[in-house]
């Protein structure tokens, strides 16, 4: 189930409670603690915005350059947490078939899910953001508004940031499945 | 081999001059190709952002794109420059230095280290110099006034205490309605329109002092411009000039109508006066000058233009009539048939 | 058929099938992209096809992305995120369901009355339908169930109006579909807000008249708290906070003072504050605030992300014109269209959730129906209302599986469903509305 609510209810995790592996248990530890620590910075965007309002109104400032900063926050927040998502198993699911299905389908599923549609597409993702990124900071590439933010390079790099930790997460996850699938195996042996 | 582009733009294709001259150049580059040649319009944000055609263009995601050339600054400084500048060129100026002056050469120097090759393909007249909700006299009332100002124009309103905001074209409609912005500027009258303004902000000015002209480009990559014939390179250039040609009269053709339109719907057609141009002159320099000192490609840019036009400004003091001479229109006006 | 319409049409089957294998819909989106992006080069290299869609153009997806973080009205989507998670997580919902339900406790029906108005109430200051179903269940459930109100009427009414925030502003799913079509937010907020309210009220009114006509499903509760000056002050108390961010968030927007970016932030502060004055906001509650956003953000950004891949390959292939030349194609006048969209996108919220089919279908549909002179806005909210309705839905519907995972077990799946019908066609009949008086709207 999505976790539209997360906390109201507990995470349940969709395919396996097996506990995990240690490189497992590396990456998923780094990938909530990194999204864990870079949380309140919902926060810090909430004051960005507050700022720019009495600025707005209050003293008839404009400013783009903290403008663009609202956006470059919760970049961060978006593009770092899907990987995030992927740890505690948030992301949608339409689980009404699958719920039905023996346990051992449902890893292979997972597997199969993994390994031809989450990996491939962050794969791509991280792949083409590399250039993306490169050019951005050959160029120098700054705002496009007057007054806007330099350094462009920092803001186009959370993508290939974010993309490479999706990648961890779903391979982490990749190698909890065959473990799990593993463990099925021997226990029916 | 035939040619099948997908071609992103950075405006709708809805929207009268731009989206007009969009569709022609489709249609021309297929008809004077006989078919060979086909452009397929993608909208804004369809297949690539609006703003990030050139972008997509240089790392040969895509074969070409059809923008206002004035938009990618962050990547190329002197964009601003080529895409129009405050107190610069009329349209027949502009394209007179790009063809006569050694302007494309220059343009397509500053754009090879980029991988693209710049195209000519539409330089469209001035724009109105902004849809105001109260009326804009002197520099005072620019003082912070919330207004939505693109490109050098808005570097120079805000050194002058705007506030300057950059929002997309949907949002401004609302945002002028409501107050959140008190001006903004847009584009030529025919296009304004469509957008509504209008109806909200009953103050509208001229001349269109930040920007005389809209250069807007086939942007094509470069090494899929290199692979192409001599062929389909003439019929790509001419297809372009033809647009451009048609940009002059799609741009010039629609406005004296909307113009009577909006004075129909109440709207005060204010020119700005010369004091306050002068000092938007004095701002525009400053401005100007700065990003002269910033890039070498803008300041390269700069002077060639400045020496084209220091010629060309006794021609055309010369031989054309004084702006405000009335010409025999206007003293033997149309009788009925 | 062409052979790109042929892999357009294979690709939409292959993800719907796909879908229910229950792997996340976000990456079936971004994987379904990526394998059809191969099969066209694997096409195009050795059958000699010419499709065109390459690893190059599937590399779009990174300037999509990047389009996506530059936008500056998605901001305000976390944003409602915070400020909903705050009102969630500070208790101060909870006060308004106990105080209100004071009012009402003691009239026939009276509970599944406070709960339908401290749903509005929720739904117009945030619009997260698993946080508000999840609170409305987990309080009300209970005591509804120990007065022996009628199982089918607590599912109906906990559900459904646990979903209203998704329609009533501010609402993400306004904020996203005014991304996708380029609509004021401002103009979608405002559409919606009579219709949701409309819906709200016609809920009120069912409760009520039902409770007349068949009184044993509703018993009256014999309150034991009397009403007093000091019940009085708590009450308003408990309503009037939130009612004043309601106004300030809405009445902003609405009066055009602020963007929705601007409003959004400042609702997420004056929730936080709310929270502050309730001795309830300690480092613990803003952190876990905090964390529930990003992971409510990040899966629909996921989702979001996925979609922008998927439709990028589908336009590619040429499947935005086919579609449009299938919808163009159908036997009827231009209102007749719109009732086909309609209706398709009802059946498909029995299987899919609103953000899917805001991000594939509707930009899909939307130039159609512009070109057919209908005004984008109102038939914008007409596809919201019946957006609302895929919540309630079997076999996926959101809702229903909150309220099951909050409720207790005594509810089987038939009372779930048979009590959201009358709701389901309450919806359709606001819907009807709507449609007919596009004055409601405008
Ligand atoms: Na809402
Ligand atoms: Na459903």
């Amino acid at each position: 189930m999505s976790a539209e609510a997360p906390g109201v209810g507990e995470v349940t995790d969709s395919v396996f409670a097996a506990e995990r592996p240690a490189v497992c248990a590396a990456l998923d530890g780094f990938i909530v603690k990194f999204n864990e620590v870079l949380a309140p910075l919902w926060g810090v965007l909430i004051g960005v915005i507050l700022f720019n309002v009495v600025a707005r109104y209050a003293f008839s400032m404009g400013m783009v350059s903290l403008e663009e900063l609202q956006w470059h926050i919760y970049s961060a927040g978006f593009l770092f947490g899907l990987s995030y998502a992927v740890v505690t198993d948030d992301h949608v699911r339409v689980d009404v078939a699958q719920q039905l299905l023996p346990r051992r389908a449902r890893i292979v599923i997972e597997i199969f899910g993994l390994m031809f549609c989450l990996i491939p597409i962050a794969t791509v993702i991280f792949w083409y953001s590399l250039p993306f990124v490169a050019n951005a900071w050959i160029l120098g590439e700054t705002s496009n508004s007057p007054g806007g933010l330099p350094s462009r390079w920092i803001v186009k790099g959370f993508i290939t940031i974010g993309s490479l930790m999706l990648v961890l997460a779903a391979l982490s996850r990749l190698i909890r499945c065959f473990v799990a699938f593993r463990q099925l195996g021997t226990r029916r042996a | 081999d035939d040619i099948r582009w997908r071609i992103p733009l950075s405006f709708p294709s809805e929207l009268p001059v731009l989206g007009d001259m969009a569709k022609y150049l489709a249609k021309t580059v297929e008809s004077v190709s006989g078919g060979s040649i086909r452009f397929r319009l993608e909208e804004p944000g369809k297949i690539v952002p609006a703003l990030g055609v050139l972008e997509a263009v240089k790392a040969g995601k895509l074969e070409a794109g059809y923008i206002w050339i004035g938009y990618d600054t962050g990547i190329v400084p002197a964009a601003s420059i080529i895409g129009g500048l405050p107190f610069g060129m009329e349209p027949w100026e502009y394209d007179a230095w790009l063809y006569e002056a050694g302007g494309r050469e220059i343009v397509d120097g500053i754009y090879a280290p980029h991988n693209i090759k710049p195209i000519p393909c539409g330089t469209v007249g001035a724009e109105t110099a902004g849809w105001f909700r109260k009326p804009f006299e002197s520099v005072d009332d620019l003082k912070g006034l919330k207004i939505r100002f693109a490109g050098v124009g808005g570097s120079v309103v805000q050194s002058l205490g705007a506030s300057v905001t950059v929002l997309p074209g949907s949002e401004l409609y609302q945002a002028l309605d409501k107050g959140a912005i008190d001006a903004t500027e847009f584009s030529m009258p025919s296009i304004d329109d469509r957008l509504g303004f209008y109806q909200i902000a009953k103050y509208n000015y001229f001349p269109g002092w930040h920007q005389l002209i809209a250069a807007h480009y086939l942007v094509v990559n470069l090494d899929t411009w290199n692979d192409l014939d001599d062929v389909q390179r003439a019929q790509i250039e001419t297809s372009c000039m033809a647009t451009n040609a048609k940009g002059i009269t799609f741009g010039e053709g629609q406005q004296g109508p909307t113009l009577a339109k909006f004075e129909k719907e109440g709207v005060n057609i204010g020119e700005i006066p010369e004091p306050l141009l002068l000092e938007l002159r004095e701002a525009s320099k400053k401005v100007i000058q700065e990003q002269i000192d910033s890039d070498p490609g803008y300041a390269k840019i700069y002077n060639s233009m400045a020496k084209f036009m220091s010629q060309y400004s006794r021609w055309k003091r010369l031989a054309y009539l004084p702006r405000d001479f009335d010409s025999i229109f206007d003293v033997l006006p149309a009788q009925d048939d | 058929m062409s052979e790109t319409d042929s892999m357009a049409v294979a690709m939409m089957a292959t993800f719907i099938l796909l879908l229910f294998t229950g792997f996340p819909v976000a990456w079936l989106l971004g994987g379904v992209a990526f394998l059809f992006t191969i099969l066209s080069i694997v096409l195009d290299t050795y059958f000699d096809t010419w499709i065109g869609v390459d690893m190059s153009f599937l590399s779009l997806i990174v300037d999509r992305i990047w389009g996506l973080m530059n936008n500056w009205v998605m901001v305000a989507l976390p944003m409602f995120v915070f400020m909903g998670f705050m009102l969630d997580r500070s208790g101060a919902a909870e006060q308004l369901l106990h105080n209100i339900s004071r009012v009402f406790g003691r009239v026939r029906g009276g509970m599944a009355l406070s709960v339908t108005i401290v749903g509005i109430v929720l739904a117009a200051s945030t619009g997260i339908v698993g946080a508000s179903v999840v609170l409305l269940a987990t309080l009300s459930v209970p005591t509804m169930m120990k007065s022996g109100y009628d199982r089918r009427i607590i599912a109906g009414t906990v559900c459904s109006v646990g979903t209203l925030g998704i329609l009533i502003p501010p609402s993400i799913m306004l904020v996203l579909m005014a991304d996708q079509l380029a609509l004021p937010v401002g103009d979608l907020f405002r559409g919606a807000l009579l219709p949701g309210l409309m819906l709200g009220g016609l809920y009120a009114v069912y409760l009520i008249v039902t409770g007349i006509l068949a009184p044993q499903r509703y018993p009256a509760v014999d309150g034991n708290d009397k009403f007093s000056l000091a019940a009085a002050l708590d009450i308003l108390r408990a309503v009037v906070p939130p009612a004043l961010l309601i106004v300030a968030v809405l009445g902003s927007i609405f009066a055009g003072i602020a963007t929705p970016t601007e409003a959004s932030g400042v609702g997420a502060f004056g929730a936080t504050v709310l929270a502050a004055c309730n001795r309830k906001l300690t480092w613990g509650t803003f952190w876990s605030v905090c964390t529930a956003t990003t992971r409510m953000t990040a899966f629909i950004f996921g989702v979001l992300i996925g979609a922008t891949a998927f439709s990028l390959v589908l336009r590619g292939l040429g499947g935005d014109e086919l579609i449009e030349g299938l919808l163009k194609s159908l036997p009827f006048e231009g209102s007749g269209v719109v009732i086909a969209i309609l209706a398709i996108v009802f059946i498909l919220g029995f299987f899919l959730e609103y953000i899917e089919i805001t991000l594939i279908v509707l930009p899909l549909v939307a130039p159609i129906v512009s070109d057919l002179g209908y005004d984008l806005v109102w038939f914008t909210i007409l596809f919201s209302i019946c957006l609302q309705t895929s919540f309630l839905t079997p076999p996926v519907g959101f809702a229903l599986f909150y309220f099951r995972s909050a409720a207790s077990r005594e509810f089987s799946v038939s009372d779930i469903y048979r009590g959201v019908i009358p709701f389901i066609l309450m919806q359709l009949l606001v819907l009807a509305l709507a449609f007919n008086f596009t004055a409601l709207v405008l």
